[in-house]
């Protein structure tokens, strides 16, 4: 319950929130360094605050005695599309795959229509996140990012990456799940498409936005979100729990209530409530 | 570990999930409490988390921060602003920005007329959202204060958005957090307080400047609260000179400003649009025996020359009152609330609102006025 509501109230609300909402919800066109900075304050943010509640949910049915499924399998240290799905929202993500995928023909019944499966299956699991194009469009992307990930498979089946090809495509996952984000976070798509120019470079002449400390700030925080990521990619928190020095456990645990306390969550409701 | 671990496509030491099982029901998960000695670990880490809140209270109290001192939250304006329609309906309201909030001392109101106003005026915020609706509200039948600083009563500013509507939907689970806030931290601890949050005290470092960002000084802690709203000036923006500056230095960002419009709207317009508003409030209230009164508290210096530069007196307070048929007081017309000091030009010190509250009570029971027919 500490780690899930350090997550929430702390990454989430308190660090992350602010800087995203800075670029994304103000007119101002933001160039490069500020368009990466907001989206990738958005993709911890939406991390820490869903993961968060998850975490939080789990200790708490542990506290009374249930033992609740994973959520979230570190995701950030997904290297491609299925294997990120299979890491992020586990519970909607099974399902959608159970309940549409699988119905719709899954891969069973010739390429065309796994295909279709597909960009079926993601476009609604966009539209389940609210009446909005952007929405659909962020389930889109992921469909074609996952049909792409199947064509590559198949033509180059039998690669096996080594550790450096594999960082590699693990931050080219990530990279590409930030574009995702954008039009998830973007209330319109001129919005989407202005941070997606600033990130690409083309918003020339941007005034800077984002202030030294929230650059700063984003960067750490979204650093050791992805190596912590990468370094649990394998592995269970109970694991890793085993193996930490039990003073560095303790005094851990110490400094993530003090800073849950001291950051005075100011009650920002869930993201994933609204949806 | 038992079956709960896997050495499927998810890899050695990975708790199975659905995930990992296409067309199969969830699996039944398994959570083995790591063998560690949790109790000793959680009682050193209970131990260190509270002597590190010790050291921060005490490092905030030192400051001069105090307790208690209530959070001007949401739900504590919902919680008045609920008394409207659960019997004291026919009280004195006010509503307004920062100064009124400031600057009507609701103990020394109580003591001169018996009763103590209902405070709904919220800083940062043009007073025209809780105008409308007290206006929309059949309960209430009281006499309405509105006080008007110039520069958010005339161009519709609004710190807080949604207050009205969170006052009439707040949430059961927003309701209970609330009380618990007022009830078991606000009153003992100085450091809660969104000035001394984490993430806004390491925001208000001497951060290295990134050249070409334009970012304002945020407005720092300026006032402490009463379980009832009741607000007065902290005694550190009166009696600390190095605080005061920086109070000072704050607002005289505000003063290099052109006039604020809306789009292609000049700022007269939209303040027209905001009388026009207020005119139809007043008149919706008035029908209903409400008697309405306009406020124009003190403020000096710098700050003045700002506002009278900004929104002239014969363009805005003027035409209010002659618009609405509201009537009105005005700091420049009565000798009485002249003369006071305002540490940083804005509002009064508590001791000086004090004063201020004991001379404006006749005022205002003086411009009491019939009920429209």
């Amino acid at each position: 319950m500490t780690l899930g509501l350090f997550q929430k109230v702390v990454l989430a609300d308190g660090f992350l929130a602010s800087p995203a909402e800075t670029i994304f919800d103000n007119d101002a066109a933001p160039g490069a360094l500020d368009a990466w900075i907001g989206t990738l304050a958005f993709s911890g943010q939406i991390f820490c605050d869903f993961a968060g509640y998850s975490t939080t949910a789990i200790g708490a049915a542990l506290c009374l005695g249930f033992t609740m499924p994973d959520n979230f399998r570190f995701p950030y240290a997904a290297v491609g599309f299925s294997d990120f799905w299979r890491r992020w929202h586990i519970t909607l993500s099974s399902w959608l795959r159970d309940y549409l995928y699988i119905p719709l023909g899954g891969n069973r019944h010739g390429e065309t229509r796994t295909y279709l499966a597909l960009m079926g299956t993601m476009l609604l699991g966009g539209l389940w996140h609210g009446a909005s194009w952007t929405f659909v469009a962020w389930g889109g992307i992921h469909g074609l990012y996952l049909s792409v990930k199947r064509l590559l498979r198949t033509r180059f089946h039998g690669y096996r990456p080594g550790p450096l090809a594999m960082l590699v495509l693990g931050l080219l996952t990530y990279a590409l799940v930030n574009i995702t984000w954008v039009f998830f976070r973007a209330h319109t798509f001129g919005k989407a498409w202005q941070v997606l120019r600033g990130m690409f470079g083309f918003n020339a002449g941007a005034a800077p936005i984002l202030p030294a400390w929230p650059l700063l700030s984003v960067a750490v925080i979204i650093g050791g979100i992805v190596l912590a990521h990468a370094a649990m990619r394998r592995r269970t928190l109970e694991s890793m729990l085993t193996a930490v020095p039990v003073p560095l456990l303790a005094s851990t645990w110490a400094v993530m209530l003090f800073a849950i306390v001291i950051t005075q969550g100011s009650g920002n409701a869930f993201i994933y409530f609204q949806f | 570990m038992p079956s709960s671990t896997s050495s499927s496509s998810a890899g050695a030491g990975v708790r199975l999930t659905a995930a990992d099982r296409p067309g199969v029901a969830q699996p039944v998960p398994m959570r083995d409490i790591p063998p560690r000695p949790w109790r000793g670990i959680m009682l050193v880490a209970a131990t260190i988390a509270l002597l590190l809140v010790g050291a921060w209270e005490w490092h905030w109290r030192t400051f001069g921060v105090v307790a208690p001192d209530y959070n001007n939250s949401n739900g504590e304006w919902a919680i008045q602003r609920r008394r409207v329609d659960s019997g004291d309906g026919r009280q004195t309201v006010i509503v307004g920005s920062s100064r009124l909030l400031f600057d009507l001392q609701l103990p020394v109101w109580e003591r001169l007329t018996g009763t103590r106003p209902i405070q709904l005026a919220m800083e940062g915020t043009s007073p025209m959202f809780a105008l409308e609706d007290l206006a929309k509200d059949p309960h209430f039948g009281g006499r309405l204060l509105v006080g008007v600083d110039p520069d958010l009563f005339f161009t519709g500013r609004e710190n807080r958005e949604g207050l009205a509507k969170f006052a009439r939907d707040e949430t059961p689970s927003q309701r209970s957090g609330e009380w618990l806030s007022r009830t078991l931290l606000e009153p003992y601890f100085a450091f809660y307080d969104s000035d001394y949050a984490l993430p806004t005290v390491l925001k208000r470092q001497p951060w290295p400047r990134r050249d070409g960002v334009r970012s304002m000084v945020a407005v720092r802690k300026l006032f402490v609260q009463d379980a009832d709203r009741g607000t007065a000036m902290w005694s550190k923006v009166e009696h600390d000179p190095v605080y005061n500056a920086l109070a000072k230095r704050i607002w005289t960002q505000f003063f290099r400003l052109p006039p604020r419009g809306i789009g292609a709207d000049s700022p007269q317009t939209v303040a027209d649009r905001q009388i026009g508003r207020a005119v139809q409030a007043v008149a919706t209230m008035r029908a209903r025996g409400v008697e309405v009164v306009f406020i124009r508290s003190p403020s000096t210096g710098p700050f003045l020359d700002y506002e009278n530069r900004n929104y002239p007196r014969a363009t805005t307070w003027d035409a209010l009152l002659a618009r609405s048929g509201a009537r009105g007081i005005h700091f420049e017309d009565h000798p009485q609330l002249q003369g006071y000091t305002l540490p940083e030009w804005s509002h009064l010190s508590r001791s000086e609102a004090r004063r201020f509250t004991a001379a404006l009570v006749p005022l205002v029971d003086g411009t009491r006025t019939p009920a429209a027919p």
